[in-house]
């Protein structure tokens, strides 16, 4: 689709003019984090960063939701509110990949209807990932820095105040305005030589051994797991972890996030328990990521982006842990 | 299921509750929408303020403006199931799932093995297997419980004892003195039954213990892995694939399930737990 050359002021500008029948979202600070989160203005938006605390699949498969209020008498459905349509400013390719991938859960059989209705009215606006993190390995995974899958439009530097936009997808048309200049040979081949810069700086890589399945039922996953406190933080700040609970708070039925290590994941009524040890519940974690998603959906159900590795309180570290399995 | 949203329940009235024994009620419901399931299935049942769990309707499929589930009081939600009088409203999302699949059965030997509260879908399954008995080459049943007063639809099995077209025996762990049937674990009445192994069909369902030790029965006996239909319990909570907490290696339980071939999780650990 369309590229177009835009100096900063000029994409100020175009993103400014959106604020009026958007909510834009986009990486700000928050008691000294970067997190996505509304912002009023672009001058709380955060031009440089890697990759902040949580990620963009927050904004489409919330944390908590309330689903219905289940009375005797009615039940009333609560639905996201997608009058306002929403913009997600500067998303790294890794969250929208992995959006990508949860597309195929939530939109596959039994459509999940609140996340659908949020995938329809969201426009991603992706920025290219310049320096990337010592812990990010995209690449083995078959992302990278500049990759565009799950964008509307897709923002990479040029140099210092000059920027190329791809516009990927129609939402991304209705939002940016004919404007600026088409790249010139110079200009793509500067984006090509920061690309090249940004891909050369991811060292890490993951490395699924050709033995991976046959590992299974190896005392390796007793080892490695010891550490695990089962806090669950690395399947919450996880672009792919998808996995929810529904609870009823009194007479509110809400879906909430839940974490294939807590003690009460498998647990049934009666207390049969299928993954009782904590092994079999950080085993499920790395398997269906690596191995079922896989089957299931064609890709693995890891984007790279680390934040599983910097976010642990006890430091394990998945590209070590499946690189050694 | 209900119209678009898959999470939405249906608002259901409770038409009767019947006391099958002391732990054990069957639930007779209609929701206000017509539900059609295929016997196997399973459906969500809501409690307002309480909270929602899955059962397999023990009902007869082709009725599709009542459904029964019968539920044994185990935890927070069976508990206020219990408590359920005639006139009250619940909530019911469903049918999920696979179901058995009966037309692969036809022309074949059949073995249904139930256990306890397993009675509940078996039941189901017995209804629409009698409706096309004809169907099948030949029909057992072997169902088992801890002590005569624990067996569910006392009268139905007796009926299906007085059958022509179904061979049943009835087995209990501890017996009392009117007990006439045989007493011992369910796979003790396993032996000697005349069925062509190879290609025989075996249906099992009770409690996790029972279908492993029933299952590793039936293998010996010389059945095939893949003959050997289980329905599977785990922690289903959406209902629709999506949640995670059901999950056996690949397979969403809810949605791949309940109804397993034996041979497609037989290499997955703790599948009986």
């Amino acid at each position: 689709m369309d590229m177009l050359i835009l100096n900063k002021h000029e994409l100020i500008d175009n993103i400014k003019s959106l604020f009026k029948d958007y909510e834009i979202v986009g990486p700000s600070q928050l008691d000294g984090k970067l997190y996505f989160r509304p912002v009023k203005s672009m001058d709380e938006v955060v031009w440089d960063f890697v990759n902040p605390v949580n990620n963009i699949k927050d904004f489409f498969f919330p944390p908590s939701q309330v689903l219905y209020e289940l009375r005797q008498d009615r039940i009333k459905a609560f639905e996201p509110d997608t009058k306002k349509k929403r913009i997600i400013l500067f998303a790294k390719s890794c969250d929208t990949r992995a959006l990508n991938l949860l597309d195929k859960l939530f939109i596959g059989d039994y459509k999940d209807t609140s996340y659908t209705a949020r995938r329809e009215t969201t426009t991603i606006i992706g920025l290219s990932c310049l320096e990337p993190a010592d812990r990010c390995f995209c690449i083995s995974l078959g992302g990278g820095p500049f990759a565009t899958k799950g964008m509307d439009v897709s923002i990479s530097p040029v140099r210092k105040d000059k920027f190329l936009l791809h516009i990927l997808t129609d939402k991304g048309k209705d939002i940016i305005a004919e404007q600026g200049t088409r790249p010139e040979r110079e200009e793509l081949s500067l984006t090509e030589a920061l690309k090249q810069k940004a891909e050369e700086a991811i060292k890490r890589k993951i490395n699924i051994p050709s033995d991976f399945f046959e590992k299974f039922d190896s005392d390796y996953w007793k080892g490695v797991s010891q550490a695990c406190i089962k806090c669950g933080i690395c399947t919450y700040l996880c672009p792919a972890c998808h996995c929810f609970d529904i609870i009823d708070e009194g007479y509110f039925r809400i879906r909430c996030w839940d974490t294939c290590s807590s003690d009460t994941f498998t647990k049934m009524a009666a207390g049969e328990d299928h993954r009782k040890q904590k092994y079999k519940k950080y085993r499920q974690r790395i398997y269906h990521k690596f191995q079922y998603y896989k089957e299931n959906f064609g890709e693995i159900a890891c984007v790279g982006c680390g934040r599983c590795t910097t976010y642990c309180p006890v430091k394990m570290d998945i590209v070590e842990i499946v690189n050694n399995s | 299921m209900s119209k678009n949203n898959p999470y939405r329940p249906i608002e259901t009235s409770v038409l009767s509750v019947i006391t099958e024994t002391p732990t054990i009620k069957t639930i007779k419901l209609q929701p206000k929408e017509e539900i059609t399931f295929k016997t196997g299935q399973f459906i969500e049942l809501t409690i307002p303020g309480v909270g929602e769990a899955p059962f397999t309707p023990s009902s007869r499929p082709s009725i599709n403006n009542m459904m029964e589930v019968t539920v044994m009081k185990v935890g927070k939600v069976t508990e206020k199931i219990h408590q359920l009088k005639k006139g009250d409203t619940v909530g019911l999302r469903g049918p999920f799932g696979n179901s058995y699949p009966l037309d692969t059965f036809t022309g074949k030997e059949v073995l249904v093995v139930g256990g306890g509260c397993g009675f509940a879908p078996i039941r189901s399954l017995m209804y629409e297997i009698f409706e096309r008995s004809g169907d099948f080459k030949q029909l057992f049943f072997r169902g088992g419980c801890k002590t005569p007063e624990d067996f569910l639809y006392k009268k139905e099995t007796a009926e299906w004892v007085k059958r022509d077209d179904i061979d049943v025996v009835l087995t209990v762990d501890e017996g009392n003195g009117d007990w006439k049937g045989k007493v011992g674990f369910v796979t003790s009445i396993l032996d000697g039954i005349d069925i062509d192994f190879k290609d025989g069909i075996a249906v099992v369902c009770g409690p996790p213990i029972m279908m492993k030790f029933t299952t590793v029965r039936l293998i010996d006996m010389g059945f095939r892995a893949s003959n050997i239909y289980l329905s599977m319990e785990k922690n289903m909570s959406c209902g629709i694939g999506k949640c995670g907490h059901c999950r056996i290696g690949p397979y969403y339980v809810c949605k791949d399930g309940p109804v397993f071939q034996y041979d497609r999780i037989k290499d997955y650990p703790d599948i009986w737990e």
